[in-house]
């Protein structure tokens, strides 16, 4: 029987990482700075209603924001990130020569660092917990797991169809720089966004973390069950069902595309 | 086994502007009607200057291209446009010593190669192919450790332990030292007499292999100019005793009678025009 091939890349990007024990050990210790930093700013600020909606403090607020946001930013970052690197290392040919469908490729390319993203999340809300006080209510996390999931996926959508442009384009990190940056902004990592003015608002309903911070933060802080959020889940599944077929069809252009223009290894 | 008729390929490059000027799409044509066949059990050699058309073409019979015109004929089924078939029959060595992981051993790299290539694959298997290409004692240095050569030979390991139908090299022994040469085109010469295989082979050096290779392409700006094939005419032998005798193939029985006596040996060689292509 034919196994899906996802596990050899996931050895290779795991021996790769090892490789560079410094930068591995760096990795680790800026989690501890990153809580530090706003364990401090959460001291010297004083929250509104706005906050309290989602959760007893600033800090518990933000953490939450950061983890899942840098989630999100690995689905839509990844991909096309694994497309340049292959292009440059000069292997993107030989993994195309491969006996692997479209979708191994793009699973290979994303497995390792979405469990390392995984394990990165556990550990920063562990040592919130452990050390700064951070309180969560576990009761119902499956929620929030499947937000988790279904935020990724719709994240994911946009990264493959930004490598997709790169293939063809050659250039495709503005674009997911400017999304990322604008995610930041609209859907309320580091400040709830109904700060925002009120002609502004209509666009953080565009972006999936938005419904995703707002169900995670209601469900991991104040303990929420699914009844009181699954209309954001719902549009979380919506969005991933139509955008991910579609991203996937996208970049399987964008790969013929370029085997006729001869540009697949050219950046 | 493979019979390619007028095939035709164009380089499209997308440059909005070149310098102030708006130029938009720039086309480079790269194959102008190639004709050629890849004939079972021999070694096929491609012979022209840079530019020529050798890669692009090696790099459509490895399905990494698509061909804009012209037909590629296997078993049959003409398969120009399933870059995935071309893929499945064919190991491609690109002559491109990056194509690997730096950062993994060189049992790592092919270790990871194989399991894309194949569906089902043994450790075994690759310990005999890094025997065979001298590379067993290097298994486990970091590919960024290893000399040009033995990368260089890496790749012709990952290429055959694909065991693809048709082996396609590219400038396959830059970088491999004269002994190690020897030894990997013996052992091609009878890997290719295997069941149904061929051997494609582009070289700057071509002349090195004439006495290896069974046939022989010349292309120049995307065409084939000449297509000849290398017959042996004789044998030039030297006897002990300082005499000098060319035998021709039809008599070479002749100087086997005297075996013992025989010191040195020079094949000779002609290009003749191939009229089968």
């Amino acid at each position: 029987m034919r196994m899906f091939k996802i596990l050899p890349f996931i050895k290779r990007d795991l021996k790769t990482f090892t490789s560079y024990p410094v930068s591995m050990i760096f990795s680790s210790l800026s989690v501890f700075l990153t809580l530090f930093i706003f364990y401090f700013l959460s001291k010297a600020i004083t929250v509104g209603e706005s906050i309290l909606a989602y959760a007893p403090d600033y800090f518990s607020f933000v953490i939450i924001g950061i983890a899942f946001s840098s989630a999100v930013s690995t689905g839509l970052n990844t991909i096309s990130a694994s497309v340049r690197t292959e292009q440059s290392r000069g292997t993107f040919e030989m993994l195309l020569s491969g006996r692997i469908t479209t979708v191994e490729l793009l699973a290979g390319f994303l497995t390792f660092d979405t469990i390392f993203e995984i394990v990165r999340i556990i550990i920063i809300l562990t040592l919130a917990a452990f050390f700064f006080g951070l309180k969560l209510d576990l009761s119902h996390c499956w929620v929030s797991a499947v937000f988790l999931i279904f935020t990724f996926l719709s994240f994911l959508s946009f990264g493959i169809i930004s490598a997709g442009v790169i293939i063809i384009t050659k250039r495709g990190d503005p674009v997911s720089f400017f999304i990322n940056q604008a995610n930041i902004l609209f859907s309320g990592v580091y400040f709830p966004y109904e700060n925002l003015p009120s002609w502004l608002r209509p666009i953080s309903y565009l972006f999936p973390t938005t419904y995703a911070l707002k169900g995670i933060r209601m469900n991991l802080l104040m303990g929420a069950p699914i009844g009181e959020v699954y209309r954001e889940l719902l549009i979380l599944v919506g969005l991933t069902l139509v955008m991910l077929p579609l991203s996937i069809a996208f970049f399987q252009a964008a790969l013929n595309r370029s085997r006729r223009w001869g540009t697949l290894s050219t950046y | 086994m493979i019979k390619i008729k007028d095939l035709q390929k164009t380089y499209v490059i997308h440059k909005l502007f070149d310098g102030f000027n708006i130029v938009g799409k720039k086309k480079v044509p790269a194959l102008n009607g190639i004709d050629l066949e890849i004939k079972k059990g021999m070694i096929t050699g491609l012979v022209g200057p840079n530019g020529a058309g050798k890669t692009t073409l090696m790099k459509i019979l490895a399905g990494i291209l698509i061909a804009d015109e012209g037909s590629i004929e296997y078993l049959g089924r003409d398969v120009v446009n399933t870059p995935d078939i071309l893929n499945d029959i064919t190991g491609w060595v690109n002559g491109e010593e990056r194509s690997f992981y730096w950062r993994l051993t060189l049992m790592e790299n092919l270790r990871f190669f194989m399991a894309l290539f194949l569906d089902e694959w043994r450790d075994s298997d690759l310990e005999d192919m890094l025997k065979v290409l001298g590379l067993e004692e290097f298994k486990n240095r970091a590919f960024r450790m290893l000399s040009s050569g033995m990368k260089a030979r890496a790749q012709l390991a990952r290429a055959l332990l694909k065991q693809p139908k048709i082996l396609i090299l590219d400038e396959p022994f830059t970088n491999i030292d004269q002994s190690s040469r020897k030894v990997i085109k013996e052992f091609l010469k009878k890997w290719v007499l295997e069941e149904d295989r061929a051997i494609l082979i582009s070289s700057h050096h071509i002349e090195e292999l004439e006495d290896w290779l069974d046939n022989r392409y010349s292309l120049k700006d995307g065409r084939n100019t000449e297509n000849t094939k290398t017959v042996m005419k004789g044998v030039e032998v030297l006897f002990a005793d300082g005499t000098k005798e060319t035998i021709d193939m039809g008599r070479i029985s002749r100087a086997f009678g005297r075996s013992d006596e025989i010191r040195k040996c020079k094949l000779i060689k002609e290009d003749v025009l191939d009229e089968n292509v």
